[in-house]
């Protein structure tokens, strides 16, 4: 029993010890590499932007001429500014990828069973903007939503033809998986100039995707440019009756930026989503009119002043008005009898008299 | 005979106790060394593109409660302004200083007061003026003095934001932590009420201008004993409690909260102690029946000055301690119940047996179990166990703590740092934590008594 115990203890102080010891070496190895890679980089930096404007550099024998730890600073160098570098200066440097095999690695990265070692190679694939098939990205990549998105980039990157659907359909594989803030950008960044590929899945899929997922695609929609098909406006006008407020506030935002065209605005059933309950469904709403901003859209708006019966919303539709430069409904247009006359004059009041409205970036969110 | 029986007895349960505890930390720390193994992936990206150029990123007002913070306000709010983040108001709050506060920001930033009256009721007191910015987003709301919690609302309910960030005034966010805090807030845009980011001690850090340009260990020894507390306690401690959805607190010096769920619960609590901790579980409460997320961010820093005194010290964690039972008081129905998932069936009872009576129960074992080994009413080996399994595991807490640091975190980088942080584990547990015990005791005396005064924190100031 005594020998049990000391031996429990023992064992105890030697697993601290343990962990002391492995803490402090780690430190020093860890801090030991930092020093030595910051002083390689600030040797290596001032050489290789000379070798970046020679015509011929000879990447592949400067490259080999390097010690294992200085050929890791240059690929975190390389990776570091193509992202930065255009032109002539990351051609030069894609040149000095290539003799660094960093490309060919990066490429048969993809068949690994690890997931980070696939993640590393599809991050380096995208700086390279070396392109691979749809059916490998697809075969390699399905498995996980980081590998996923990573691999929608590479196909943005990449500008290929069909790369807005696949990789719109390499995001939205899976329609109960949320997207990180990575798959958000890069599926805005796929759709924005025709946000096609994003609302023919919607239209199709769209019914049965997690509700969290429908929100982000129709806030991506929100900064898209869309097509005119009647499918799709259609669509679109009937999430203004869905049951999540978000989801309708977040449609009349995808509808808000589409105002030029009177088509469209005639789907908006502006008179019900002003008579909407939830005040967040109302100020998308008003924040539409706002910047639809025709004579219509103005007299809504000067209604809501001193109708919408939440303080908040009558604020946010005087700020709007402000911010349209149309006049702001004066004291004696609201009815004493039958509006909130002392608050919707006290919004009126604020919204004149402050001096930087907020930019609000609240559809959807709240 | 009967005593020493008694002293046998009592030895074997604190044994037992202190088993449980740290046992139940030693849980949480490997959860949080995993769920930081999962976070490096989201890293991974951070080369291939500009997440701030992003147009759907939802706006934040930052909300700074400020009563006399004259010297550091002007500071705080330039480095809040020149946060990376697409949308940012900055609110102040000042709540009733009796110094230059309101004059020192007004001035600064040439601020022009609203000649008009908030046009909604702010449930805060009485507000006296509004004053903006023509060319920044930046507002400053003076009230009469109400408390923190009370100027925290007066920016939760003036705010037009979806999402707002608490922040102390003496505290220094690091600039690319908003969007971080904010990223649970992206992934999943209907759930997530809250999110918390990791506070640090500043205390020996060298800052310009409401940066921090080194970051290094204080020359006080209290302050660095709180730096490795911070390191256990808030920051892989939370990460486990997250990650096991189980999280209680998101400190009052940096949170990241779905204004409307703010707002649908009454805003903070002007009642209570400690109104962080128990707008958290208000909010566990409220949103039981609903499927909703808090999270804790580990990545994204606020830097905070801790007390350097034992007094000041004292003081404060008393205060936290009342606080603390103050909420699990408030909120005793909610405990043990399945309607709460984690949080009533683990996260409440951990807190409570582990955090409110764990102290008290330590406090007494610290005196009982070496009483009993002085009269010879235990063994050797029985104390030797005694003593790992209390500091030594606890000290093991810390030192993974630690590694956690060296591992994932990387702010200190220096191994002298390292090494002197791994020493000051070892003061932690000795006797640092038999003296939070005893403040612990003296905590709830005073508790009973319904004394709960606040404790002045004195500043010293950046370096």
């Amino acid at each position: 029993m005594v020998s049990t115990l000391l031996v429990a203890a023992v064992v105890v102080f030697a697993i601290c010890l343990l962990v002391a010891a492995v803490t402090l070496f780690l430190s020093v190895i860890r801090f030991w590499l930092d020093q030595r890679r910051e002083a390689i980089r600030a040797e290596l930096m001032p050489e290789l932007f000379v070798r970046l404007e020679q015509p011929d550099p000879d990447w592949a024998g400067w490259y080999e001429s390097h010690s294992r730890l200085e050929r890791y600073v240059i690929r975190d160098v390389v990776s570091q500014y193509l992202r930065r570098l255009r032109g002539y200066e990351r051609q030069q440097l894609l040149s000095l990828a290539a003799a660094a095999s960093i490309d060919d690695r990066a490429d048969r990265s993809l068949d690994s069973w690890r997931l980070t070692r696939r993640l590393r190679g599809l991050i380096w694939l995208s700086l390279l903007e070396r392109p691979v098939s749809t059916d490998r990205l697809r075969t390699t990549c399905l498995d996980h939503s980081t590998t996923r998105a990573a691999a929608a980039r590479l196909l943005l990157v990449c500008e290929g033809e069909t790369a807005a659907d696949d990789g719109t359909s390499l995001l939205c594989f899976r329609n109960d998986e949320r997207l990180s803030v990575f798959g958000l950008d890069t599926l805005y960044r796929l759709n924005r100039v025709d946000a096609s590929a994003l609302t023919s899945k919607l239209i199709v899929d769209g019914e049965w995707w997690d509700e969290e997922l429908l929100l982000q695609s129709l806030l991506v929609l929100a900064h898209c440019r869309l097509e005119r098909r009647s499918d799709l406006l259609e669509w679109l006008g009937e999430l203004l009756e869905h049951d999540s407020p978000q989801v309708r506030a977040a449609a009349l935002a995808a509808f808000e930026r589409q105002g030029w065209s009177q088509e469209i605005r005639a789907r908006v059933d502006v008179e019900g989503a002003l008579s909407d309950p939830d005040p967040g469904v109302r100020t998308a709403c008003y924040d539409l009119l706002g910047r639809w901003g025709d004579t219509s859209s103005i007299e809504w708006l000067q209604y809501a002043v001193v109708t919408d019966p939440n303080e908040r919303c009558r604020l946010t539709a005087a700020r709007t008005l402000t911010k349209a430069g149309a006049a702001l409904p004066s004291a004696i247009d609201v009815d004493p009898e039958t509006e909130p006359a002392e608050d919707a004059a006290a919004a009126i009041e604020w919204a004149r008299a402050e001096y930087n409205p907020p930019r609000r970036a609240a559809v959807g969110w709240s | 005979m009967v005593v020493a029986d008694l002293l046998w007895l009592a030895s074997l349960f604190f044994v037992g106790y202190f088993a449980l505890v740290n046992g139940s930390y030693l849980f949480i720390h490997l959860v949080s060394f995993v769920v930081l193994r999962w976070n490096i992936r989201n890293w991974l990206f951070k080369p291939t593109y500009d997440p701030y150029s992003s147009p759907f990123l939802p706006g934040i007002a930052i909300v700074v409660p400020a009563y006399n913070e004259e010297a550091v306000i002007v500071d705080s709010v330039r480095s809040l302004l020149n946060i990376e983040y697409p949308n940012v108001e900055v609110i102040v709050v000042n709540d009733g200083s009796k110094d230059g506060t309101l004059e020192a920001v007004t001035d600064d930033f040439d601020l022009d007061r609203v000649e008009a009256s908030v046009p909604f009721d702010l449930p805060c007191e009485a507000v006296h003026d509004v004053y903006q910015s023509t060319d920044r987003n930046l507002v400053v709301i003076d009230k009469e003095n109400g408390g923190k919690a009370d100027a925290l609302n007066a920016g939760v309910f003036f705010t037009d934001q979806p999402l707002f960030c608490a922040i102390d005034a003496d505290s220094m966010v690091e600039r690319t932590a908003l969007l971080e805090v904010a990223e649970p807030f992206l992934r999943h845009p209907t759930k997530t009420l809250a999110t918390g980011g990791a506070v640090r001690v500043v205390n020996g850090c060298e800052t310009s201008r409401g940066v921090i340009t080194d970051v290094g260990l204080s020359k006080n020894r209290l302050a660095n004993i709180q730096v490795i507390e911070y390191l256990r306690a808030f920051l892989s401690g939370r990460i486990g409690l997250s990650g096991l959805g189980g999280l209680l607190i998101i400190s009052g010096a940096f949170g990241l909260f779905r204004t409307s769920a703010v707002r649908e619960v009454g805003g903070y609590s002007t009642e209570t102690i400690t109104e962080d901790m128990e707008l958290i579980v208000r909010l566990h409460r409220h949103y039981a029946d609903t499927d909703y997320r808090i999270e804790f961010v580990p990545y994204p820093v606020v830097w905070t000055e801790v007390p350097t005194t034992r007094k000041v010290l004292g003081a404060q964690r008393m205060r936290w301690f009342q606080g603390l039972l103050e909420t699990l008081w408030l909120h005793r129905s909610m405990i043990g119940r399945r309607k709460y998932g984690m949080i009533g069936l683990f996260a409440l009872p951990f807190f409570l047996l582990v955090e409110a009576i764990g102290p008290l129960i330590e406090g007494l074992g610290y005196v009982i179990v070496p009483l009993a080994f002085i009269l010879g009413v235990l063994n050797a080996p029985f104390f030797v166990l005694f003593l790992a399994i209390a500091i030594g595991i606890g000290t093991l807490l810390s030192w993974l703590s630690v590694l956690n640091e060296v591992i994932s975190f990387r702010r200190y980088r220096n191994p002298r740092d390292i090494a002197a942080l791994l020493g000051y584990a070892l003061l932690e547990h000795f006797p640092f934590r038999q003296w939070k015990s005893l403040i612990a005791w003296i905590a709830l005396v005073r508790y009973l008594r319904g004394n709960a005064e606040w404790g002045e924190m004195v500043r010293v100031g950046f370096d």
